[in-house]
């Protein structure tokens, strides 16, 4: 996606991107410990305000459960005395404030003997104290929970708190002591009955709207039944419980932070409060006298109010920061990439064949300026190649242009006239020399040496190019020179002769192999030296084909031996001699296979009634050709090919 | 032509009869009915109000008016007394009152099964009926004592039976081990203080041979026999009721929690909702809504047998002076 960008917008991409992902974890990161430090810190004060409201409320019950708690120690010390019992209540009732009422209930006739009930009760009507009983049969109090819990725990306990229909509807909780016969001796340590003073709950409330929890924090309380005694909504106080809340709006956690409560656990939780569903956190503590349970509830929302706003501000600021840095990023890669800019015009001028573009002017000594002197330094060395290069390519095609003179040299020196000796009907010759390079090594020639003589050789100089080509010159003008001046000659003499001066002085350690014959045209006589050269076939004139496999030496110029002797064959008029080099027998085709003798031999059997030496040469370079194909030519390809007619042949 | 003849017979037919109906319509029109129920208002006898406030029994040509029990109101006082024409009673107490000599009759038994359960805390160790053995066992008072009784007896428990007046909190502190409560009623309210399910032992009194329905309306034979097109009208008004209740239980919720707090009674939606759904679990216990106010006598039989084996009573009254099938919810 980037790929086809230019530099500024990637130099700018990468920056912002890297900045960005920076400030995204510093924010992340700081927001995330800011939390953390902000919810700990919450948690410590909404602890704190928690233990202080639990603390200051058990008190209150606490002292007040003193009070029937004293009572029944001096009932069970001994107060058997009905009037002594009703003032003793009556002072308690006045004298306690936060005491509403009070009774004694006594079991079956324990108080009075075969009475089976008996329960004085003094209560606060407006600044009077008025004294009841509860003993209507109706009522029957012994099977009330204020009576029978204690009674079966043994126990004091807190009463679930209750509306108190006959003491103006106020939310009451009572507190039950049991009391037991201590002196009588029958009955001692038996239950004789219960104390119990009621106190108002009003004042819960007004100690829960005196909290100051942030704006919309509130505190609750729940009984020991998770019943909500204090609460916001006025619909659940007294009437429904955590549990139901939890139950309405199926809400497990809710109902789990209830059990939590009323087993009397203290914590801190992260809830969603089911009514309103806004996220709060909850701290919550037990009051261990009464087993009632407070929590206070933090709307999340206010306690991170600074935090959001804050990162608020921070967010704008990372935002008109980023725009100021995309505008400076901007602003100095354009600056950066200016030059690259330029040089990059200047180098596709460059490649287009001006090499005499004008490079932009740069005087730092940055990478930029670093790059740009090494591509000045690239631009004139460009330029000096490009010259040299034109005068490379020149000298070549100067040598090209000579060695295709040396070539037309190289063939000048061979005889190319055929035929060569029209005048003449006791013999006849072709050959052709076609050289793999421009120049080659390779070589035929062939003269009168007298009226009745022909000299004919072949040859193949080692190597190929210059040096053989004029190897092979000398190879020619020696056997020239040495076959003109020599007395009583034979092949094997001008060969012996050849060899000697070709090794003189032959520090190339060049070579050539090379055949040698003189024919007698007279008599047909053969004689011949082989040095080191392919055996030359003689198809006679009945077609029959036989080689003149005697080597009588190493090639020319190897070095000076033995004298090169001298073979001789008689042949009939009709007889055709082909000499060849090894650029016939080892032409490869693309199959990288060799012509090979057998080929030649095939090919020569066809020429069985053939005279006209060209047509041979023709036939066998035809067939030389049709086996190699497109192959590249690896060789020079030479071939003679002498037709003796003989004198008595043309006259018959 | 025979058709012809037939339908002007039919017509003077049809007239009579709706004089004869509408007469009996508005003689019961002009009288308002009286039905008392055994408690409080509460979901429990969701289908009386709702056929009032949906004037389902002003369909049917009644005028009903529901009078709300409570601690201070005695049902069986106010249908002998004359000031109610029809009650709602439990089946044993009803049972107890006819073999007592109260002309009574049961007009539909609605209830299918027993709600009564004990529940114990799994924490107390109690897991199956003898493990009750040398325990504290709270039951109610009257009505609901029968049961739990025979059930102990049955059961050759040595308990020690604490008299309950009223609540769950003795069983919650812990001063009772095992308590008897209403599974539409004090079993929920423990649940939600906070006990869960599998925290708690249930003996369902249905599960132990005991498994006699409670809630019916009965009415005394004499307004049965004089009234008795009334009393069909009334039982199937009040099964219409039901039916309504059950299909539209918020709208019924609505109804009986403001019935709750005209009497000034804590209205509890959590509470309320499932006294309804149990109720319907005991009204409709093989679920759709295939009503049947039909008794039979194998189940009053069976009744008649607790009391007998408590000696609640001395002798069971005949299954036909105790149950009149009325109305079409009362076929077998």
């Amino acid at each position: 996606m980037l790929k086809n960008r230019s530099l500024r917008f990637k130099l700018s991409a990468f920056i912002l991107t890297g900045t960005i992902l920076v400030a995204a974890v510093l924010v992340s990161y700081y927001y995330s410990v800011s939390r953390r430090l902000i919810l700990e810190s919450a948690r410590k004060n909404a602890r704190h305000l928690t233990m202080e409201t639990v603390n200051s409320i058990e008190n209150v019950f606490r002292s007040a459960a003193k009070i029937p708690e004293n009572l029944a120690y001096v009932l069970e010390t001994g107060m058997s005395d009905e009037k002594g019992l009703y003032r003793l209540m009556e002072t308690v009732v006045k004298n306690n404030s936060e005491v509403f009422g009070s009774s004694i209930a006594f079991e079956p006739g324990a108080f009075f003997p075969g009475q089976d009930r008996f329960s004085p009760y003094f209560f606060k009507d407006g600044d009077r104290i008025v004294q009841s009983n509860l003993d209507d049969p109706g009522y029957n109090y012994h099977l009330q929970d204020w009576y029978q819990i204690p009674k079966e725990l043994n126990l004091p306990v807190w009463s679930e708190p209750y509306f108190d229909e006959g003491g103006g509807n106020i939310i009451m909780a009572t507190y039950s002591v049991p009391f037991r016969w201590l002196n009588d001796g029958m009955n001692k340590n038996k239950f004789r009955g219960i104390l119990t003073i009621d106190i108002s709950l009003v004042w819960l409330k007004q100690v829960f709207e005196g909290l100051s929890i942030y704006d919309n924090g509130y505190g609750f309380l729940l009984s020991q039944s998770g019943k909500y005694l204090v609460h916001p909504d006025p619909d659940n106080i007294m009437n429904a419980s955590i549990f139901d809340i939890a139950e309405l709006h199926q809400d497990e956690k809710i109902r789990e932070l209830g059990r939590k409560m009323v087993r009397g656990q203290t914590g801190f939780v992260n809830i969603i409060e089911p009514v309103t569903g806004r996220e709060v956190y909850l701290c919550f503590a037990p009051f261990p006298s009464s087993g009632y349970s407070m929590g206070i509830v933090i709307p999340a929302k206010e306690l991170f109010a600074d935090l959001s706003h804050l990162n608020r501000s921070v967010a704008m600021i990372g935002v008109l920061g980023l725009l100021a840095l995309f505008g400076v990023i901007s602003l100095i890669s354009g600056r950066i990439t200016k030059p690259i800019r330029r040089l990059s015009e200047a180098t596709s001028q460059i490649g287009q064949g001006d090499f005499n573009a004008v490079l932009p002017v740069i005087d730092s000594h940055d990478e930029i300026g670093q790059l740009m002197r090494s591509f000045q330094k690239m631009q004139t060395a460009l330029a000096e190649y490009i010259e040299n290069l034109k005068v490379a390519t020149a000298a070549k095609e100067k040598i090209e242009g000579e060695l295709r003179i040396a070539h037309d040299i190289q063939m000048g020196i061979i005889p190319k006239t055929f035929p060569p000796f029209p005048d003449r009907n006791d013999v006849d010759i072709y050959g052709i020399l076609e050289s793999a390079k421009a120049v080659g090594g390779d070589l035929y020639d062939f003269f009168l040496l007298d009226e009745d003589h022909l000299g004919a050789a072949i040859g193949d100089v080692s190597g190929k190019g210059i040096p053989a080509s004029l190897f092979m010159a000398v190879t020619r003008t020696l056997l020239r020179a040495k076959s003109m001046n020599m007395k009583d000659i034979s092949p094997g003499k001008i060969v012996t002769s050849m060899d000697t001066d070709l090794c003189t002085e032959n520090d190339a350690g060049m070579f050539v192999t090379f055949f040698f014959i003189i024919l007698n045209l007279k008599t047909g006589e053969l004689e011949y030296c082989n040095a080191g050269h392919n055996p030359p076939f003689i198809l006679d004139e009945t077609g029959e084909i036989t080689a003149l496999d005697t080597v009588h030496g190493f090639p020319l110029g190897v070095m000076e031996a033995e004298p090169y002797q001298t073979g001789k064959v008689k042949i009939r008029p009709g007889a055709r001699i082909v000499l060849y080099t090894d650029g016939v027998t080892e032409a490869e085709n693309e199959a990288r296979e060799l012509f090979e003798e057998e080929r030649l031999l095939v090919t020569l059997k066809k020429m069985k009634d053939i005279k006209d030496p060209k047509e041979i040469t023709l036939s066998i370079k035809s067939a030389v050709k049709g086996f190699t194909l497109e192959a590249e030519q690896s060789d020079d390809l030479t071939m003679l090919v002498i037709t003796y007619l003989g004198r008595n042949f043309n006259q018959e | 032509m025979s058709l012809k003849t037939k339908q002007n017979l039919f017509i003077p037919i049809v007239w009579v009869c709706s004089c004869i109906l509408l007469t009996i319509k508005s003689v019961a029109a002009d009288k308002p009915l009286t039905l008392v129920l055994h408690w409080v208002p509460q979901a429990q006898f969701a289908g009386y109000y709702v056929a009032l406030e949906k004037e389902i029994y002003l369909k049917y040509g009644l005028d009903i008016k529901i009078k709300a029990g409570g601690p201070n109101v005695s049902v069986n006082d106010c249908v002998t007394s004359g000031s109610a024409e029809f009650g709602t009673y439990f089946l044993l107490n009803a049972t107890k009152l006819v073999a007592q000599g109260v002309p009574l009759v049961n007009i539909a038994q609605l209830s299918r099964r027993s709600a009564l359960i004990l529940v114990a805390k799994k924490s107390s160790g109690i897991f199956k009926p003898e493990d009750m053995n040398g325990r504290k066992i709270g039951i109610y008072q009257e009505e609901f004592s029968d049961i739990p009784l025979a059930f102990i007896k049955n059961n050759n428990l040595n308990v020690n039976i604490i008299p309950i007046a009223t609540g769950i909190h003795i069983f919650l502190h812990g001063g009772t081990d095992v308590t008897n409560v209403m599974w539409y009623n004090e079993y929920h309210t423990i649940l939600n203080c906070g006990y869960n399910a599998d925290e708690l032992s249930t003996f369902y009194m249905s599960d132990y041979g005991f498994n006699v329905p409670e809630d019916g309306i009965y009415c005394l034979r004499s307004t049965y026999d004089a009234y008795p097109e009334v009393c069909e009208r009334f039982v199937e008004a009040t099964m219409e009721g039901w039916l309504y209740a059950f299909q539209h239980s918020s709208e019924a919720l609505d109804i009986v929690i403001k019935e709750m707090k005209a009497v000034h009674i804590p209205a509890n939606l959590a509470h309320q909702q499932w006294m309804l759904a149990r109720m319907q679990d005991i009204i409709l216990p093989d679920g759709g809504y295939e009503f049947s106010t039909f008794l039979s006598e194998e189940t009053y039989e069976m009744t008649g047998r607790i009391l007998l084996k408590n000696a609640s009573i001395g002798k069971l009254p005949a299954y036909d002076q105790f149950y009149i099938p009325v109305g079409k919810y009362a076929e077998k």
